[in-house]
Parts: C-alpha cells; structure tokens; sequence
C-alpha cells in the first residue's frame, strides 16, 4: 500500500532527518511508527502526503510513485490527524467534519448523512454535536471530531501523528480502545506515529521503530519486545519489557486447547468474561477484580473454553524467565 | 442574524451613496467660482455667483476660504471658472514685477495684456474700490509715537510687535519686499496671525502692527489707523474679476454680466459690507444679495 | 440658558445647509479613502503573509508614512495633486494603509498553525485555505484595523479645509481665520461625532461578520486552541 524505497530527507544545514529508509506498509494494517523525538517518525509520516518533499528516494502509494501526482489530489485521498488537532474555531462541529467531502464536491445530503454516521462511530450524539463549535467541545470531544474528520471522506489510508497525545491518560486510554474497536469495523490501512512504546504496543499491528532518521527495527509487537534487534531497541525498551510482553500476549496463545463443549455455559455477564484478544495483563485484572479461579474466554460471541489463573500465571513467570534468560 | 447583516450592508451602501453624490458635486456645477480666505472675498464671488444665477441661469458652485496662493493655481488648472482678485497682486505676487510706483491705470493695463497670454486668463473691468495692504496701528499710539507714515516707524522698530499674517510674511509685496524698500525691519520678529484675528488682536493690544486690508471695516470701527505709504511701496490693487477664457467664450453672457458690477462698488460700501459680515455676523449670501438687490442688478425675489 | 438655546436655534437655522453640505462633504472624503485603502491594503496585507523577505519592508515602510505629521503629509499632497478634495483623499488614503495592512498581516499570521497545517494536510489548495480558513478567522482582526483606519480618516479629513477639500475641517478653519468660535464648534462637534458613529456602525459589522463560534472568546483561533 505504502512503500519507501531508499528514501532520504535532508533539511537546510545538513540536518539529516531521514536517512535511507526502505519500508512498506501492507493494505489494511496498522503501522506504528516509534521512536524519540528528532527520531524523523514525524517527518516520515508527512512525506507520505507531501506535506515534506523527499530529498532522495521513491515513495509509492497504491502502487503509484507520488511525485507523478497532483498534491492536493493525494492529500484528499488521505485522513490526517494531529496532536494538535486543528479544528477550524468557524465551522460548527458538522462543518468541520464535512470539510474533505465538501472538497470532494459530494452531494450535500450524502454529505449530512455521512456527517451523522461518524459522529455517531466516535461516540457522540450526532443530535447534540453536530452544531456545535469547537470552543464549546472537551479535549476527548475535540479529538473525537478530529478522528471524525480524517475519516469523513472514508479515505484508504489514515496518518495520525500523537492523535491522543494532548489528553490526560485516562481519556488517552477510552479512546485508544475506541479507536482500536472502530478500527475492527473499518478496513483502513493506518500510519500511526508516537513516542510511546505502551501505545505502540496496544495500537499496531507492527512497529517501525526509528533513530535518528534511521529504520532499527520493524516487527509485530511481541516480536520487538521479545527480540530487539539491536542496542538502541533494547534500551528503548528500557525496564519495560516485562510489562510489554504481557501486553503484547494474548489469552489466546495460551489457552490450551480444551474441547469445546456443545453449548455455552450459561451466558455470564460480559464483565467477567476474558477476550480471546486480551493481553495477560489485563487476564490479570480481571482475575484479580472477579477473583475467580477459571474464567470463560469468548472470542466475539463464540465461546473457547476456560482459563485456569493458575495457567496464568505459570504462563506469566515463564514469560519473566524467558526474558531473563535473554539478558 | 441574517437580518442585522442586511441591515448592515445597507448602511454602508447608504453611506456610500452620499459619499458619492457629495463628491461628484463639484462636476456637477456649470461654472465654479473661487473665493480667497477672507470676507470679502466671499461677499464679491457670492455677488458673481448669485448675478449669474439669476441672469445666465446656470447652476453655480462655490469654493470659498481657499489659502491665498491656491485660487491662481486652481483657475489654471480647470478647477477654478472665476474669482475676484487684485491688480497689484497679480503684478507683483503672481507675475514677479517689482512695483516702481506706476499708476494705477498702467498696473491694471499690464495684467490686462499679460494675463492673457501667460495664462488664458482675463481681467474683467475694476468693481471700482481698492483693497490695499497697509501697516496699521491703534489710533492712539500712533498718535503718542507720532508715528504717520510708515517711514516714522524706524524709530520705533524695537518697542513695537507686529502681527502679519502668513501670506503677507511669504509675498515680496508683503514684509519681505518692505524691508527691503523701506531699508529697516523689526527688531521681534512679527507674530504669525490668521487675517480674521488682526483686527482684535491689534485692538487689544496683542500686537501692535497690522497688515490690515484697506477695506475692512474694522479698521474705522476699532479706531485703528492707516499709515502713509510714504516711500510708494505697495501697488495699487484694483479689485475686479479673473476668469478663464474658455468659460468666456463658452457662456457668452458671462463677460456681459459680471462686469455688471464694474465701477459699483466703491471703498465705503465694500468696508460695509465687509463690517457686517464680520462683525454683525450675518452671511456673506445674504449681504452679497441684499446689495445687488439694491443696486436693481437682482430681481427681488431671486431667492 | 433659554437665550443660549435660541442662538442655538437660529445659528443652526443659519447654519444648519452648511453644516449638513460640510458633513456630506466629509463623509465622501473619509469613504473615498478608505474604499481605496481596504482594496488595496488587505490584498497587500494577506500576500505579505507568504512573502518571507518582504513582510518586514513593506510593513515597515507603511509605518513610517503613519509618523509623518498629517498636515504635513497633506500639504505635500498638493504640489502633485492640486488643492482640494484629492489631496486629502491621497493623503487619508495613506494613512489609512498601516492599521489595515498590518491587521490582515497579524490576523492571518496569528491563527495557530495546526489550522492551517490541518487544512494544507486535508488537501486544500493555497487559495481554498486563503478563502474558506485564514479569511474568516481574520475578519474580526481586519474589522477592527478598518475601524481604526477609518477614526483616523476623520480626524486627519478636519485638516482639508487647508487645501480647499471641503469638509468639516473648512468650517473649523473659516471659524479660525474669523475668530467666530461657533463655526468652530460647528465643524468640530460633527466631526467627534461622525468618528464616533462611524465606529459603532463598524463594531456592529465587527461583531456581526465575526464567524459563529468565535464570538464568545477571540482569542480561540490565535495560537492556542
């Protein structure tokens, strides 16, 4: 969908952001990009809609090298969401969200309808929300409609740079799972820059970890945190790396294969049910908030069977031994 | 919302709208005639503006309490049809000749043959009064000082303040070419004043010297005196009417009507008519009417 | 005091045409001058935001002509232009250029930037993000640059009665010159109040085209959402 070949980007005073980065990003996946500030992750990102030129190297989008196309005609293909968010203080919420589409020149009611259906996808009521202006909005509203916006042209693909950096962590989180939920509805392929190795772990399907301007790894997130590939990842990694690869785990890799019976138990409430998806970590929670000895493992609505917390937890002290090991 | 909007576009049209038909007024006049920045002046153009009103039926605009030196510019320029001036300021002001005591008839014939030539422009006949600069003083000091004639200030140059006004202190047949003619100056430097405070301030004391205009009427009413010209420095200035050629030539009558008024005025009336207006406060129009009404140049109703 | 009020009277029965004519005269010489200047001075002030070099020379010399002595600037006026209402304009028209010029500069300079990289990233072209964001987000700025520019007009327009432009500034200069105070008044009090009604007139259209959501806090679009 996205790929990078030999490509380089030089600023005014030799400031070498980028250095010979070859990378692709498959259709539909999401790839974080991740490292420290002055890492280039940033510059990456907006090199893939023009917004920074490439000194060097080929950047092909859809299969087609950008430099043959029309700027602005890319830019309208693609969502962008900041940190900052940068929602227009003139344009009601609707306005706002309305923007690409009216570039676009859709019709006005497709446009209305459009308007409704997402505000209704990123949680707000489309009733209540639609008029209103941004200075009347909450930061986690503000960057619900800028969400919104970037995919209100229901674009293929989907840059977001630090989208939840500006929130308090608690809203950060909420939405993070949002987004994660909505994302399982919509098939987006999704350039996600951030600094943060916890959310680079939750919201990628794979990470592109960068050092100054230079690609040090990409993998799966379990991948990275089991197998750095070098110094600089390892650090990065820091005292982390226990808690990310519980987070990087799933209850789906160590449920041992059990024999399905013919019917569901009966239906226990969904708080007290493990999702197949879920991390250890939070099989952990939800062992300790229920403080039950097996919970049921649902895969959506199917059932898979039972997990015995002490299976957890044998599968978490192998994990803290594996990493030991490594050291 | 909408409404408020609306309504504010309109105002502004409207504003628009008079801003225009205030500016394209002055297109829209036949003939515009210019007035210098003091009384008479405007008395004497409302009298030419009102005769032709009545007489030509034309449609007249006005531009009155222009500065001094702008009236000469602007007639040539177009923007000027007529205005009333003086013999010797044309002779030595505007075309630069010294005076060297010439009468008063040969002044009037120089301007008359020259002015058509340098500047398109014509003389008509003289209104039949002077308005002359002189140096005048309060009655009472000149006599204590003894002073009569100009000559009689050099005496006196240190104690005494004058008070000219800015046209009079820049003109080389004002203060400038005095000093020179009569060889003395004084000692403080003259006080700047505007034409219409002279009068007040010499009366009161302020100053002590004056350009006064011959015809004010203020000169007799405030006791103030003339002093003799002795040494034959200022030129005689004959008033009468400046006008473009082409609005000569183009309103036939113009010439014929104007000059209506030659020969009608004299000293006394012009100081009349001038007093009332400055210190009896009533409108030049009205006073420019009321005498060409008398003198049976107006029909009594052309109001 | 009744005698006071009668003179009143009978000096705006008198007086009352000219008044009017001069107050005429003097809204066409304010209107006339800033017409000119808005056309040309927020053009010129929204293409200064994309010159780089540029912006601080211009802006400069601009600022410089505000310094001059107004009747100074006037009296040059008239070597070029002749006495009268063109002079003034000219010269109201200069001086109406800073207040504007510099409003629409800053207006547009000061919206956050994440706005207008959010547009530029959404795939505006540079006029659509001209037009359909820095615009709007500007108008309250320029609005009250243009109200400036136009108090401004007024005052300095009193000085045309110098050069023969007509206006309320004739009627205080004949006051002056004939030490008749009333006339004084009568060409300085409409003065004050042209300038102070033209203003409100303008803080009402401030207000009104002022984009719905801004209205509250103005400060919402300059950096800092």
């Amino acid at each position: 969908m996205i790929r990078f070949e030999e490509v380089w980007k030089v600023f005014p005073g030799d400031v070498q952001a980028v250095c010979d980065l070859n990378l692709e990003v498959a259709e539909g996946e999401t790839l974080v990009l991740l490292g420290t500030s002055g890492s280039g992750k940033t510059t990456t990102m907006k090199m893939v809609n023009r917004l920074i030129e490439p000194t060097r190297g080929t950047i092909t989008v859809q299969g087609r090298d950008i430099q043959q196309e029309n700027p602005i005609k890319l830019r309208r293909r693609m969502g962008y969401a900041i940190q900052h968010i940068g929602l227009f203080p003139h344009m009601s919420v609707g306005g706002n969200i309305g923007v690409v589409p009216r570039l676009l020149k859709w019709q006005p009611d497709k446009i209305a309808e459009r308007v409704d259906k997402l505000l209704d996808m990123v949680g707000l009521d489309p009733d209540s929300f639609r008029d209103r202006y941004p200075a009347q909005l909450s930061g986690g509203q503000k960057q619900r409609v800028g969400v919104a916006r970037a995919l209100a042209a229901d674009p293929p693909i989907v840059l977001m740079d630090e989208p939840f950096g500006a929130l308090d962590p608690i809203t950060r989180d909420g939405l993070q799972n949002e987004f994660l939920e909505l994302e399982s509805e919509i098939q987006k392929t999704i350039l996600f820059v951030t600094h943060d190795v916890f959310e680079a772990v939750k919201m990628g399907d794979r990470i592109a970890m960068l050092d100054e301007g230079r690609l040090q790894q990409v993998a799966p997130p379990a991948e990275l945190v089991e197998k750095p590939a070098n110094e600089f990842v390892d650090q990065f990694l820091g005292q982390q790396r226990f808690q990310l690869s519980l987070l990087t785990r799933s209850v789906r890799t160590i449920l041992k294969e059990q024999e399905r019976p013919e019917q569901a138990p009966e239906g226990p409430p969904p708080e007290e049910r493990l999702g197949a998806r879920m991390s250890l970590v939070g099989a952990l929670d939800l062992f300790k908030k229920t403080g039950r000895g097996d919970l049921p493992v649902y895969r959506g609505k199917e059932y898979m069977g039972e997990l015995h917390k002490d299976d957890l937890l044998q599968a978490v002290g192998a994990v803290l031994g594996e990493l030991g090991e490594e050291r | 919302m909408k409404m408020a909007r609306i309504l504010f576009v309109v105002v502004v049209v409207v504003l628009i709208g008079v801003a225009v038909y205030f500016g394209t007024r002055g297109q829209r006049g036949d003939l515009v005639v210019g007035g210098k920045n003091f009384t008479e002046q405007t008395i004497l153009g409302e009298m030419a503006a009102q005769l032709i009103e009545d007489r030509l039926d034309l449609r007249v605009t006005r531009k009155f309490h222009l500065q001094t030196n702008l009236p000469i510019k602007m007639i040539q320029r177009g923007e000027l049809s007529l205005y009333p001036d003086y013999t010797g300021t044309g002779y030595t002001d505007i075309l630069d000749n010294t005076y060297q005591g010439e009468p008063p008839e040969e002044i009037y014939a120089h301007v008359k043959r020259v002015y058509p030539e340098e500047f398109d422009l014509e003389w008509l006949k003289p209104l039949g009064f002077e308005n002359a600069y002189s140096l005048t003083m309060r009655a009472e000091q000149a006599e204590e000082l003894g002073i009569e004639k100009i000559s009689d200030l050099e005496e006196h140059t240190d104690a005494l303040q004058a008070g000219f006004d800015p046209a009079f202190l820049d003109r080389q047949d004002g203060y400038p070419g005095l000093v020179e003619h009569y060889g003395f100056e004084f000692e403080t430097p003259p006080k700047q004043l505007a034409i219409g405070l002279m009068y007040r301030a010499c009366k009161e004391g302020e100053v002590d010297v004056i350009d006064a205009f011959t015809t004010d009427g203020r000169i007799d009413k405030f006791n103030l005196k003339i002093l003799e010209d002795d040494k034959r420095f200022f030129p005689p200035y004959d008033a009468a009417f400046v006008v473009r050629q082409d609005a000569l030539e183009k309103y036939p009558e113009l010439r014929e009507t104007l000059n209506l008024l030659a020969g009608r005025i004299d000293t006394k009336s012009m100081q009349r008519l001038n007093y009332a207006v400055d210190e009896e406060k009533r409108r030049e129009e009205d006073v420019a009417r009321e005498f060409l009404v008398d003198q049976g140049l107006l029909s009594a109703q052309g109001e | 005091m009744s005698a006071f009020w009668q003179g009143l009277k009978s000096f705006l029965q008198e007086r009352g045409g000219e008044i009017l004519n001069a107050l005429g005269e003097h809204v066409y010489l304010t209107m006339a001058a800033m017409g000119m200047a808005i056309v040309l001075a927020v053009p010129v002030g929204l293409i200064l935001t994309r010159a780089k070099r540029a912006d601080k020379v211009v802006l400069g010399i601009v600022g410089v002509i505000q310094t001059l002595p107004s009747l100074a600037l006037v009296g040059l006026m008239v070597p070029l232009l002749g006495a009268g209402p063109k002079a003034a304009i000219a010269a109201l028209f200069l001086y109406a250029l800073l207040p504007i010029v510099r409003n629409s500069y800053t207006g547009v300079r000061n919206i956050d930037p994440a706005i207008t990289e959010t547009a530029r990233a959404m795939g505006m072209t540079s006029r659509e993000i001209l037009f359909r964001v820095e615009l709007p987000l500007s108008v309250p700025i320029i609005m009250a640059g243009v109200r400036t520019s136009t108090v401004i007009c007024v005052g300095v327009a009193t000085l045309g009665g110098v050069v023969g432009a007509g206006g309320l500034g004739e009627l205080i200069w004949i006051g002056i010159d004939r030490a008749e105070d009333a006339l004084i008044f009568a060409g300085a009090l409409p003065a004050m109040g042209l300038a102070l009604l033209l203003d409100w007139v303008l803080s009402v259209g401030e207000w009104l085209f002022t984009p719905a959501g801004m209205r509250e806090d103005k400060g919402s679009a300059q950096a800092g959402a």
